[in-house]
């Protein structure tokens, strides 16, 4: 589903490659959680997955597709196939909590009727079914969190890609959020999430720990976490 | 993928762009309407001008004295000079019209022709020439070619008042045309304008419409909806600005002119210059916003 050969990736002007010689294969259905202190270069991983970057070495395939040689204009087929949730959520403050979810689904050509009623579908099962028609920005941090997973998965990705979806949030609301993701996983979606949150690392799914651009350690599922890595996490945390 | 439901999207997201827009977008729609209002004042103006003109340039008649005996002979002269392209109406003087004539010009002095024995007026042929819309007719050409005809002794015409008639009509189309060049550039320009803000303003929307996979046509062609009905309602506002002023204006002008222009109604411009300015309103907003666009939307 997702392989990487080699990828390097340095920022213009950066002193050193966000991403340097990594290699990984997640396969289809997984459930991967990039780990790793600021600056690791899980965000920038994550980026390259939905062509926000594109590597200056290696090769990054995504469905089969490399993604290094993807002309612009296959870019938005290979994004409406990814479900992205940002750190940042990403909504439009002003629009109500259903036009962000529909959004994803009407860039798609999909029928307005179709549109209502998915988004307002994937936002009850998300329990936002009763703020359909509320401007995003009055939502609490932990809704606009669960609005932009809404709008992820209302297209009903083939790989789900977080960013720190659980940052900012209390243990309680982290936790209402994991489950969207383990629902979605169980629902056969890929999903790769970056975090440094001990509650995600902390269940049976594997761990990709980065640290300065490179690989550091590939804990399978079901493997006990090394101690260290928790360590780790948990003194980033 | 439905084409008509991504259509529709774009659509609705070019209402939400018009709704959105702003000062920004207010601001570029009264500029159109100013320029369609200056336009079609312009184009009103020249309108009425022409036909006053036109008014002007017929009332002036090459005057064809002949050499010929008797009626049979000046008719058929009349008919030829009729049928010249550039002639719209050709009358025939007999001598004794045109010795009554020459009395009535002379005034006091006519009654010394009263008696005079002898004295013979030639037979006359007053040509009155076209003025069409485009300019006055060249009369300089269309007296040499009468000039030509056999048995034509002599042409006159006052070339002087229609050669400053026509030079005035040149001046003012002239004008016109340098008026609604520099209008047109204004207007793209604040259109233009216009859109970079809204792009500017909606550049995060973009960059997230982006990120869920929206095409870049998806992005842009709302923006250009927006220019669209941004111009034709900005023209439709200056040119119901424009029929409100000529509604007003029509009675005063009619007062003030018809001493002097006999019963002079001032003329609206034609439909299809209305119809014109309305599509060029059109035209310009597209061409606004989609300038910003490619220029202002690298997303």
């Amino acid at each position: 589903m997702i392989e990487l050969f080699h990828v390097s990736l340095r920022y213009p002007g950066a002193d050193r490659p966000a991403l340097d010689d990594v290699t990984l294969e997640i396969r289809k259905g997984e459930f991967v959680l990039f780990a790793g202190p600021s600056g690791a270069g899980k965000t920038s991983l994550l980026r390259l997955l939905f062509c926000a970057e594109t590597a200056t070495g290696g090769q990054v395939l995504v469905g089969g597709r490399n993604l290094a040689r993807l002309k612009p204009t296959r870019v938005p087929e290979v994004r409406r196939n990814i479900g992205v949730v940002f750190q940042d959520f990403k909504l439009l403050p002003e629009h109500s909590v259903l036009d962000n979810v529909a959004l994803a689904l009407e860039v798609q050509g999909r029928r307005f009727e179709e549109v209502q009623e998915r988004a307002a579908g994937v936002l009850k099962q998300v329990g936002l079914g009763h703020k359909l028609h509320q401007p995003a920005e009055r939502l609490s941090g932990g809704e606009q969190q669960r609005v932009a997973i809404a709008r992820a998965l209302v297209v009903e990705p083939a790989i789900l890609l977080c960013d720190e979806p659980t940052g900012n949030l209390d243990a309680e609301r982290a936790q209402g959020i994991l489950e969207l993701l383990v629902t979605a996983h169980v629902r056969g979606t890929t999903v790769v999430v970056a975090t440094h949150d001990p509650a995600l690392l902390g269940g049976s799914r594997r761990v990709v720990r980065l640290e300065d651009g490179r690989i550091v350690a590939d804990v399978p599922a079901f493997a006990p976490l090394p101690a260290a890595i928790l360590d780790a996490t948990r003194r980033v945390a | 993928m439905s084409t008509v439901a991504l259509v529709s999207s774009m659509v609705r997201h070019g209402g939400r762009s018009v709704r959105s827009g702003g000062l920004p977008f207010f601001f570029a729609m009264l500029m159109t309407a100013l320029g369609a209002f200056s336009i079609g004042s312009y184009a009103t103006l020249l309108v009425n001008f022409q036909r006053v003109a036109s008014t002007v340039g017929e009332s002036v008649a090459l005057v064809l004295f002949l050499n010929v005996e008797g009626a049979v002979a000046a008719e058929e002269l009349r008919a030829r000079a009729a049928l010249m392209p550039d002639v719209r109406e050709a009358a025939l003087i007999t001598p004794e019209q045109a010795l009554a004539r020459a009395r009535r010009g002379l005034g006091d002095a006519g009654r010394a022709l009263e008696g005079s024995a002898g004295l013979t007026m030639p037979w006359v042929i007053e040509v009155t020439p076209r003025f069409d819309l485009a300019g006055a007719t060249d009369r300089e050409a269309l007296a040499k070619r009468l000039r030509e005809l056999p048995g034509v002794d002599e042409v006159m015409h006052p070339g002087g008042e229609v050669k400053r008639v026509d030079a005035l009509m040149r001046l003012l189309h002239g004008a016109g045309a340098f008026l609604g060049v520099l209008i047109a550039l204004v207007v793209i320009v604040v259109v233009s304008n216009a859109t970079k803000l809204t792009v500017l303003q909606r550049r995060e929307e973009i960059a997230i419409m982006k990120l869920v996979g929206a095409t870049d046509l998806f992005v842009q062609t709302p923006l250009v909806l927006a220019g669209l009905v941004q111009g034709v309602l900005g023209a439709a506002l200056g040119l119901v600005a424009l029929a409100l002023a000529h509604a007003s204006l029509a009675s005063v002008v009619k007062v003030a002119l018809s001493g002097a222009l006999g019963t002079f109604v001032l003329e609206p411009m034609p439909p299809w210059l209305w119809a014109a300015l309305v599509c060029g309103g059109a035209v310009l907003g597209v061409a606004g916003a989609a300038l910003s666009v490619r220029r202002f939307l690298r997303v």
